[in-house]
């Protein structure tokens, strides 16, 4: 599976479904911040038994830990940097796969935590088959593993007797369950409650700045890969939420878009017809806005002309997919999407959750190398996230 | 020597139906693909009609004042080269099939059997996994494609004038060698970056087309069919055996090298530019050859222009069936495969032995 994309084995019914259900889960953990969910899959509660640990993972199976767990190995890549924000170190991350590790180590994280680089990354392979005997080896308290791609990845860990928490991936309430499940194998349900009524109160935030906006909604289209072959996200995507969200339409997911949901393949001349206001280039490739500026076949384009093409930032894990980050992306994107001054000043907003996450803040720097703010430089509006 | 015999018949030809007679056919084939490629250029997901197309064409030989810039650069800069790349990729590709079916006298080859193919896809997968740019990935794809026939070379250069057999052993074994070192790529690339690009070039797309890959891919993929076009007379003659072929005075061996290597020019080049498109170079020579007959002077150009029609038509539905793009690597092997099955059952007699 792609990241940042709408599982591939799910059928359109029970997307549909679980999108029902995530608005559901979505209203709860608004309504009700740091009180305990239902036990449903993707929630959690702390077994009476002195200081073991009991959660219902999101295949929908029991998983019981004599206590919070202190050696944590993670194999889906955006579950590393989630540990480390909700545990505030690394001292409880024993290992990661191989491309977290490097993510990790060229991030902002990894100038934050030095010793990240000691941490292994031998778990896993490229297609997340775990290698067992290295994972046993690091003799791990709980494994975190994707849930969705097939038994063959979780199946020869619970028979070497590992216990292992199965992942889900792509929407809002995916993340919710996530920070959920996570703060309670480490046993920090507070600190996991504490970031869930955050970021929920950034989403109803942002959601009321936008919903207030009158005029014209931007054309926002944002390319999950764009050197070889275009991908746009469609429908059910978080980059659509996001897009929709901060009062953006995607025309993609619109009438006249493509009929198939998640990440799409199209060809130009299709990008030329939807005619995007702005467009948004992932962080899945390495293209920049110069490379779209430069391109004549797309010289036409009204995103191009008003030069309001930009990389999406890339902080403790990409902004793009769902991270504990996205309530950033949701002020990033907004300003984006509506330029002007803003009622929240995105370096304060980075600075807050930064120090919630991490316990320190980001140097100038570190904040332009996280914005892509040379990159950016040449494009509209860019110059409102100056820092100095 | 019944082959002989009908190409000097059909070479003959003036009792042919019309349709069949060289001239004729070739003529017929070039107004398909042109004919083809005005369609292509007028429709597509981004409306322009075809009195639009003509003024933007009209417009740009005269030199006037450009029509609307969107719909003139989307004819002219996304829909052109596009059209061209699949013409030379296309067209390429089915004349070497045509030219290795003759030499290697075995109705079941295709390009990809001389192991060229998988060295060029190993060499673009390994720019992609290295992290270099488009320009090096077609020139690694071109020099691995180039590796991979040179090993071929080495491994039956020891054998007395390179029996056929051991060419095409060797050329399976070292293609089977490059797609294993794709697959340990694949494991080893980025599952979030490198692994995507890499499966989206293997697949084969023209998506990516611009004038400058127009451009990388014109000068292999014309030099080599132009070669094997100018070898016509010495593929009739392979086309006999080794033993006949000498018998009339040609050494098989230094001629069949020269087919591979001009075939290794076009096949790497396309490669290169489009990834592995499959089942064009094995198919397309089978239907030209059943048109046209198996005379290489007649049936090596119509090849190059039918296998162009056959691109462009299936790169044209890839990117209009649907708003999302179609891996052409599926479409050529899901049109070509049952137009194959088709073939042969209705052909069972002409498709090969006495077409």
């Amino acid at each position: 599976m792609t990241e940042g994309q709408v599982v591939p084995g799910a059928n359109t019914v029970s997307r549909r479904a679980a999108l029902v259900g995530a608005g559901a889960l979505g209203l709860a953990a608004l309504g009700g911040c740091g009180t305990t969910g239902p036990t449903s899959a993707g929630s959690s509660t702390r077994s009476r038994a002195a200081g073991s640990v009991a959660l219902v993972d999101q295949r929908g199976k029991r998983v019981t830990l004599p206590r919070p767990a202190t050696r944590v190995v993670t194999v889906p890549m955006p579950a590393a940097s989630l540990v480390v924000a909700i545990d505030g170190g690394v001292e409880h991350l024993v290992g990661m796969h191989q491309a977290s590790w490097t993510a990790m180590g060229d991030g902002v994280l990894g100038e934050f935590f030095p010793q990240a680089r000691d941490i292994a990354h031998d778990v896993a392979t490229a297609d997340f088959t775990p290698n067992v005997e290295s994972l046993v080896a690091l003799r791990p308290d709980v494994v975190a593993q994707w849930a969705d791609q097939g038994t063959g990845l979780i199946a020869p860990l619970e028979n070497a007797g590992l216990a292992v928490v199965g992942l889900r991936y792509g929407r809002q309430e995916d993340l919710d369950a996530w920070v959920t499940l996570f703060a309670t194998m480490l046993g920090r349900e507070e600190r996991g409650a504490q970031i869930r009524s955050t970021m929920a109160a950034s989403l109803a935030a942002v959601r009321a700045e936008h919903s207030a906006a009158t005029g014209p909604q931007p054309r926002v289209l944002y390319f999950n890969r764009f050197a070889e072959g275009l991908k746009v996200a469609a429908k059910g995507t978080y980059n659509d939420f996001c897009i929709r969200l901060v009062g953006g339409t995607n025309p993609a997911a619109d009438p006249g878009g493509v009929s198939a949901g998640g990440m799409v393949g199209v060809d130009v001349e299709q990008v030329v017809a939807w005619d995007p206001d702005i467009i948004l280039l992932g962080n899945f490739d390495g293209a920049l806005p110069e490379d779209v500026y430069g391109s004549p076949a797309w010289r036409s384009l009204s995103a191009v002309r008003s030069r309001r093409v930009y990389k999406v930032p890339l902080g403790g894990y990409r902004w793009d997919p769902p991270s504990h980050e996205s309530p950033l992306m949701w002020r990033w994107l907004g300003q984006v999407v509506n330029p002007g001054p803003a009622e929240v000043d995105l370096r304060a907003e980075v600075d807050r959750y930064y120090r919630l996450y991490y316990g320190r803040t980001p140097t100038a720097a570190q904040l332009r190398s996280i914005l892509w703010s040379q990159a950016n430089a040449a494009s509209a509006h860019y110059e409102q996230f100056d820092v100095s | 020597m019944t082959a002989t015999q009908t190409v000097a018949t059909r070479a003959s030809g003036p009792d042919l139906p019309v349709l069949r007679r060289p001239a004729v056919a070739l003529a017929v084939a070039a107004l398909a693909l042109a004919a083809t490629g005005c369609v292509a250029l007028a429709v597509g997901r981004f409306p322009v009609s075809v009195g639009q197309v003509l003024e933007i064409l009209r417009s740009e030989v005269a030199g006037a004042a450009p029509a609307e810039q969107a719909a003139r650069d989307v004819v002219l800069l996304v829909r052109l080269p596009r059209i061209l790349l699949a013409v030379l990729v296309g067209g390429g590709l089915a004349v070497c099939g045509a030219a290795l079916q003759a030499v290697f006298r075995n109705p079941l080859v295709s390009p990809q059997i001389i192991g060229v193919s998988s060295g060029a896809s190993f060499g673009g997968a390994l720019a992609i996994v290295l992290g270099l740019g488009s320009a090096m990935l077609v020139g690694f794809a071109f020099a691995f494609g180039l590796v991979a026939i040179l090993v071929v070379y080495a491994v039956t250069r020891g054998s007395e004038g390179a029996p056929m057999l051991m060419v095409v052993l060797a050329g399976v074994v070292t293609g089977s060698f490059f797609s294993a070192l794709v697959s340990l790529l694949t494991y080893v690339a980025d599952p979030y970056d490198q692994l995507p690009a890499i499966v989206f070039w293997l697949l084969g797309s023209l998506a990516t087309a611009t004038f400058a890959k127009v451009g990388l891919a014109a000068l292999p993929v014309l030099a080599g069919s132009l070669l094997l076009v100018l070898l016509r007379w010495r593929i009739n003659v392979l086309s006999l055996g080794d033993d006949d072929a000498a018998a009339v005075g040609l050494r098989p061996a230094p001629a069949r090298w020269a087919v591979l290597g001009a075939v290794t020019l076009v096949v790497a080049g396309a490669v290169a530019v489009a990834g592995v498109v499959s089942w064009v170079g094995l198919v397309v020579p089978h239907i030209v050859r059943m048109w046209v007959g198996p005379d290489h002077r007649v049936l090596l150009p119509a090849s190059f222009l039918v296998g162009g029609v056959f691109l462009l038509v299936v790169d044209t539905v890839a990117r209009t069936l649907t708003s999302g793009e179609v891996p052409l690597g599926v479409l050529t092997a899901l049109i070509g495969a049952p137009v194959f099955f088709v073939l042969l059952r209705r052909n069972r007699q002409r498709l090969w032995d006495s077409a």
